[in-house]
């Protein structure tokens, strides 16, 4: 073969044209066809590892965000925060509060053609009391499901309870028969992973932790031809990576990039820069059990030193709403506080009341997220104006949440972000101020006034009776100094203009909802 | 000692020393995890889980055992051929590996062919015009791109050369619709195997520059080692015995000296291919690659112990066969290092 080629330059010549030629014409042809699929595709960029398609996890945003599009749910909020029926075509609570009556819609199939039942229903809920993990700890107080009929079913709590409806808007239901028949020896953990058992608009096709394809279901109950027929959600972690994707028209929509590449492509006129509403509040914990800042007024003297509108300024770009009161703005039954606003003089007074002097304090803060840092550093440049030195103390999230066990060892000042799973003001109160919610109170907060008042919300069926309760909770809150609450944040989406629609949040999906999106009419 | 046996002594000792290291290796990364804070069950159940919900997973992962247990437990299954379960995959960690593990190896053996196939020649190239003006371009070449940090490098080559001059892809590994059916996990061997040429191309295309961004530190390590033992091997006694006898100072350089240079550059790509694989991450991050970097920074990020341990096991027993490669290749390539392990034959 050497020697022919040697003796033969033409020859060789020849056929390097020809495997080039051939080269060329596979990639015309495959582009080609790629291109054709392109376009009717969508392709989205997120970040964080998905490690599970379960929408068990559905408490984990990198999961419910696919999960929304291959699943579909009982209830979701509507735009005015109330519920309203998805999968569920009627539903009534009981009296008591202790059951729900529902009555699902029909026709509604599964991928594999299956229909949906009653038994499915039953199914899921049994299948997330069984395991226990994730979105379990939404549905505390589940009893069973009494299937009565192939479309009615009631849900029985073990005790009245009015958060239990609204954390339906994040339970996917899942085809019994098909997680039965993979059910494996953890509950179909394993193949729920990369496979789906849903009823949503779109089926997966393949996924690969870094990614996930998605093909449209044509049989969906809620089917609409604007839908792409192929949706990619892939993570890309790097915001800038991002940005050169969006740029060079290789990426649809991109999510999670920094406010200050948002505010850069704002000017690329393929691109629109959506900014949202979101529930994403910023905020500093307080240890209120342990140490100086167990004492309500040191917390009022460091709520009255930070530079809100500074921080906010600055480091967010302008990108959200001054925070007024424990929970974002866009939750129902909210009291009208006013924000809180920097007086250097009110805090060293109430300081002094408070016997504090050369106080030493650490924050502790998630050095991987760069607006975090940057605000950790602004507070203990303000806190070094009333006297007050901080230390800095970097930790990772795992770590923060093994602390929380036990109020001895909750960090005297966490600097976090926090989100709404839902729109429910309830949740987030109990959730986050009840004494017995160890684990989940990241303040150690225990008043037995307010637990008092959330016992009594929680079996009160009456939605406005239980929005003042709501209410009074969250002004003996504020008055109580839990937090320092900074902003309610915005998030952004970035997507090209020319081939994308309907991007934007629902209440239980942030940043965007996948089912939303649609291909623009060409 | 026979020759047939000094041999068989000699991979049984290596043998054992691997085994050793990969136990000492597997025991550090247990006590490490179990070390640091953080509670598994707590991140298996959730951020929002109960108490009560907690110790359920507690029980069911087994972690409500003594450490010594969960240690003992561990190795037996291991010894099985299981390396457990991930708790937030919930996949078994060997099928995790699998998934990943390919992507990183294919990043990892193409930047390795990268500096080799760029740093053997500018060393050559360096030794040979020792002091001259293309030495000295070189050495000050290697003294920058050697101090740049990777992340850095990364993302400023991926700004000119893929987003502003659109001469590569900016991220990924296949373009939309030209992903080859899965068979290694290794999209151009992948595409290879499917016969899908413009396949190949384009996953070629795709790992041209994290391939160059992961070459680029260790290629100057590998440039100043060969430089530098080139030098010495060219002032030695056979050389000049070698240039009496009237060769080219081209085949004195690569018929003579690089032959009786090439031990360092060996035992140094060695170790780099070891190093590369914990490097991937920043590039893997980067260029958004599915690899094994990511799996293990997210497993850490998330206390997931068994696929921490999963990847630094696999990791660590690939560096083991590359230093047992680099060893044998050593004793075929160098007479002297034969001798003295084996005796002279």
């Amino acid at each position: 073969m050497r020697n022919m080629l040697k003796s033969n330059p033409v020859s060789f010549r020849a056929m390097g044209t020809a495997l080039c030629l051939l080269g060329a014409v596979a990639v015309t042809h495959q582009d080609a066809a790629a291109q054709v699929a392109r376009d009717k595709a969508i392709l989205v960029a997120s970040s964080g590892q998905i490690n599970t398609l379960d929408p068990l996890r559905s408490d984990y945003n990198q999961t419910n965000v696919p999960a929304n599009a291959l699943y579909d749910t009982l209830v979701v909020f509507g735009k005015d925060n109330n519920l309203v029926g998805r999968l569920a075509e009627s539903f009534k609570v009981a009296d008591d509060g202790k059951s729900i009556a529902m009555k699902l819609r029909a026709g509604v199939k599964f991928h594999d053609d299956t229909t949906l039942t009653a038994k499915d229903v039953a199914f899921t809920l049994d299948r997330l009391k069984k395991l226990g993990v994730g979105a379990a700890s939404l549905i505390e107080g589940y009893e069973s499901t009494t299937v009565n009929g192939d479309l009615d079913l009631t849900i029985n709590l073990s005790a009245p309870s009015a958060l239990f409806l609204p954390a339906l808007c994040k339970i996917y239901i899942v085809n019994s028969a098909l997680v039965t028949a993979n059910a494996g020896d953890n509950d179909g953990q394993t193949w729920l992973q990369s496979h789906d058992a849903g009823s949503g608009p779109y089926t997966v096709k393949s996924f690969e932790g870094q990614a996930v394809e998605m093909v449209r279901f044509d049989d969906y109950w809620d089917a609409d031809p604007a839908r792409p027929e192929g949706l990619v959600l892939k993570r890309v972690d790097e915001s800038a990576t991002k940005r050169d994707e969006l740029s060079a028209g290789n990426l649809d929509v991109g999510l999670f990039l920094t406010n200050r590449d948002v505010v850069a492509l704002e000017n690329d006129p393929n691109l629109t820069a959506s900014w949202f509403n979101s529930t994403l509040q910023a905020e500093i914990i307080f240890n209120t059990r342990v140490g100086p800042t167990a004492d309500p007024r040191v917390r009022k003297a460091l709520r009255l030193a930070y530079d809100y509108d500074g921080g906010l300024a600055a480091i967010r770009l302008g990108k959200g709403t001054l925070a007024n009161g424990a929970l974002p703005h866009g939750i129902a039954c909210r009291p009208d506080l006013p924000p809180a606003r920097r007086n250097v003089e009110e805090a060293k007074k109430l300081l002094a009341e408070a016997g504090q002097t050369n106080l030493k304090l650490q924050l502790s803060f998630q050095p991987v997220w760069e607006q975090q840092k940057q605000e950790a550093t602004l507070f203990q440049a303000n806190l070094r104006d009333i006297g007050v030195e901080v230390e800095l103390v970097p930790i990772a999230f795992p770590t923060y949440l093994a602390s929380l066990s036990d109020p001895k060892t909750i960090p005297q000042m966490m600097l976090l972000e926090d989100f709404a799973q839902y729109p429910d003001a309830g949740i987030m109160l109990m959730k986050g101020y009840k004494s017995d919610a160890i684990g989940s109170n990241r303040s150690g907060y225990s008043n037995p006034e307010v637990d008092k008042l959330l016992d009594q919300a929680r079996v009160t069926v009456d939605d406005a009776a239980r929005c003042d309760l709501y209410k009074k909770v969250q002004e003996i809150i504020d008055n109580d100094s839990v937090m320092l609450d900074m902003y309610t944040l915005q998030r952004s989406a970035v997507y090209r203009k020319a081939h994308v629609d309907g991007v934007g949040p629902t209440p239980q999906v942030t940043p965007i909802a996948l089912s939303g999106l649609r291909l623009l009419a060409k | 000692m026979s020759r047939a046996r000094s041999y068989l002594w000699f991979f049984a000792k290596r043998l054992g020393t691997v085994v050793f290291a990969l136990w000492s290796l597997g025991s550090l990364v247990f006590l490490m995890i179990k070390v640091i804070p953080g509670d598994e069950a707590q991140i298996a159940a959730g951020p929002d889980a109960s108490p009560d919900q907690v110790a359920l997973v507690r029980q069911r992962l087994g972690l409500d055992a003594s450490v010594i247990v969960q240690y003992f437990r561990f190795w037996g299954r291991l010894l099985h051929g299981d390396l457990g379960t991930s708790i937030t995959t919930f996949q078994p960690v060997l099928l995790d590996l699998e998934r990943t593990l390919p992507s990183t190896l294919e990043l990892v053996v193409v930047a390795m062919l990268i500096n080799l196939s760029v740093s053997i020649p500018a060393g050559l190239i360096a030794a040979a015009r020792r002091g001259g003006r293309t030495d000295g371009l070189f050495r000050v070449l290697a003294v920058i791109l050697g101090g740049m940090p990777a992340f850095w490098l990364a993302l400023m080559l991926q700004y000119l050369l893929a987003a502003r001059y659109r001469l590569l892809p900016i991220s990924g590994q296949n373009s939309y619709g030209m992903e080859p059916p899965r068979w290694t996990g290794v999209p151009t061997l992948d595409a290879i195997a499917a016969g899908n040429m413009a396949s190949l191309l384009d996953a070629l295309t795709y790992i041209v520059l994290p391939a160059a961004v992961l070459a680029v530190l260790y290629s100057t390590q590998i440039f100043r080692a060969l430089r530098t033992s080139l030098l010495g091997v060219l002032e030695s006694d056979f050389i000049m015995a070698v240039r009496a006898k009237g060769a080219t100072e081209r085949r004195v350089l690569i018929g003579h000296a690089f032959p009786n240079s090439i031990n360092p550059v060996l035992t140094l790509a060695g170790t780099q291919l070891g190093a590369m694989i914990g490097a991937a991450v920043l590039v893997e991050t980067v260029f958004a690659r599915r690899g094994i970097g990511t799996y293990m920074f997210n497993a850490v990020a998330q206390k997931d112990m068994y696929a921490v341990l999963g990847s630094v096991l696999f990791i660590g027993a690939i560096v083991c066969l590359i230093n047992l490669v680099v060893d044998v290749l050593q004793i075929v390539v160098d007479p002297r290092i034969r001798a003295a392990q084996f005796g002279r034959s």
